[in-house]
């Protein structure tokens, strides 16, 4: 990244290479739409090349990278949020006639529910279990990514899988 | 390790967030204490599945990024090939090149303009020119009328420093070869009517004043003359001068050799 930094731009491709999946993956786990997925990773790259002189050597390349990422989620959920005004409805309509989960009845019960839990799950809560499961990101990393001391990271991430456990409990339940 | 301790710990293993000896740990309470592994392995169900499989990105999204970082690169030159030149211009030797350039323009130009306000005052350099001229030949005709000797040499030198003689002038010349009563002089006078022989006037006088010429020095000087000029005229007044018996012998001499030189 120094190097795309001093200039060398080319370089961008590898970082790319290295990234795409893991930032595509945390953009479809957030909005479970590859096409819009695909763009936001474009969207990151055009970021990290508008935002290159805010890169320091002292900062990990995947926790600013990352930290691009989420603004560019924030943005599109704020820009989703504009075009449409009946955005909670669509979303609570969209959850409940979903055709994946219509169409996985073969599947077991209890995916479906879990599915359905993640899907109820707020995007901050969502976010964190995301990028908690990278196994390059650590408490410290999520932490600065989101904003927060490692362990305020610790405690959301905990609190956010509990939440999921709720949710998913109370859809078994009912 | 405690229960408490135990549940706590679960997400952050999962995580990978233990330090190893936490890990190692966690693992031999798990393993001592089977009766919380059905708690372990539904959390880690959760945590495994708590996302869905992420289908792959098309080859269009590399398409677009590769497509944007040519752009973007392309777009980097453009803006390097500005600021090279741009650096080429805030050099220091090149903008004192670029001063030194200036100025010579400037110069040249001041120059030129200031050449050709010269052309202008050349008809007043040449008007200027003309009246010295005509001080320095009243200045000659003048000197020569001197009883002074001396002023008359100063007079006959003055000629030598004419661009152009005047008819006067040479008349007056001639009258000084003719009449002056001073052999330097005559002498002189003799040296700067040399220069003129080309005019035809000169020659005739030059001929004619053989014949009044007394003085031995300027009957030779003008003997080497019409050798010179190859003469025949002079021939007759050299041989009327051999005739006299007045004349210096070797002046005689001298002029038989020369008549036999000129034929």
């Amino acid at each position: 990244m120094l190097k795309v930094k001093e200039g060398e731009i080319h370089k961008l491709g590898l970082l790319y290479e290295r990234y795409k999946k893991r930032l595509f993956g945390f953009f479809y786990q957030m909005n479970k739409n590859a096409s819009l997925s695909e763009d936001l990773v474009q969207n990151v790259f055009i970021r990290v090349l508008k935002y290159k002189h805010t890169f320091h050597d002292k900062s990990k390349f995947i926790t600013w990278i990352f930290q691009i990422a989420r603004n560019e989620i924030y943005d599109e959920f704020k820009k989703a949020k504009k075009e449409n005004h009946n955005d909670l409805e669509t979303v609570s309509y969209f959850l409940s006639s979903d055709k994946n989960i219509e169409g996985d009845l073969e599947e077991n019960e209890n995916k479906i529910n879990l599915k359905k839990a993640i899907a109820k799950l707020s995007p901050e809560k969502k976010e964190l279990i995301v990028l908690s499961k990278l196994k390059e990101l650590k408490y410290r990393e999520v932490g600065e990514i989101v904003g927060c001391t490692e362990g305020a990271a610790r405690t959301k991430v905990h609190r956010a899988l509990n939440d999921l456990k709720q949710i998913y409990l109370t859809l078994e339940n009912a | 390790m405690d229960y408490k301790e135990f549940e706590n710990s679960i997400v952050d293993y999962l995580s990978e967030n233990l330090s190893t000896e936490k890990n190692k740990e966690f693992e031999g309470f798990l393993k001592a204490n089977p009766e919380f592994q059905k708690e372990f392995n539904l959390t880690k169900s959760f945590w495994n599945e708590s996302l869905e499989e992420v289908p792959t990105p098309s080859s269009k999204m590399d398409m677009d990024f590769y497509s944007m970082l040519k752009a973007e690169e392309e777009k980097a030159n453009q803006v390097s090939m500005i600021t090279k030149i741009q650096n080429f211009f805030s050099l220091k030797l090149v903008k004192q090149f670029a001063y030194t350039l200036a100025i010579l323009t400037i110069g040249f130009f001041v120059g030129n303009w200031f050449n050709t306000s010269d052309n202008l005052s050349e008809e007043k350099i040449e008007v200027a020119q003309k009246e010295t001229q005509d001080v320095r030949s009243q200045l000659v005709l003048t000197l020569l009328d001197q009883p002074s000797a001396n002023k008359r040499l100063q007079a006959v030198n003055e000629v030598n420093k004419l661009n152009k003689v005047t008819k006067i002038i040479i008349k007056a010349l001639f009258s000084t070869l003719n009449k002056d009563e001073n052999v330097n002089v005559r002498l002189s006078a003799l040296e700067a009517l040399k220069k003129y022989t080309e005019i035809p006037l000169v020659r005739e006088g030059l001929i004619s004043s053989i014949a009044n010429q007394t003085s031995p020095l300027v009957q030779m000087e003008l003997a080497d003359l019409m050798v010179v000029l190859q003469e025949k005229k002079a021939v007759k007044s050299f041989e009327k001068l051999i005739d006299k018996e007045d004349v210096n012998t070797s002046a005689k001499q001298k002029m038989k050799e020369s008549i036999q030189s000129i034929i």
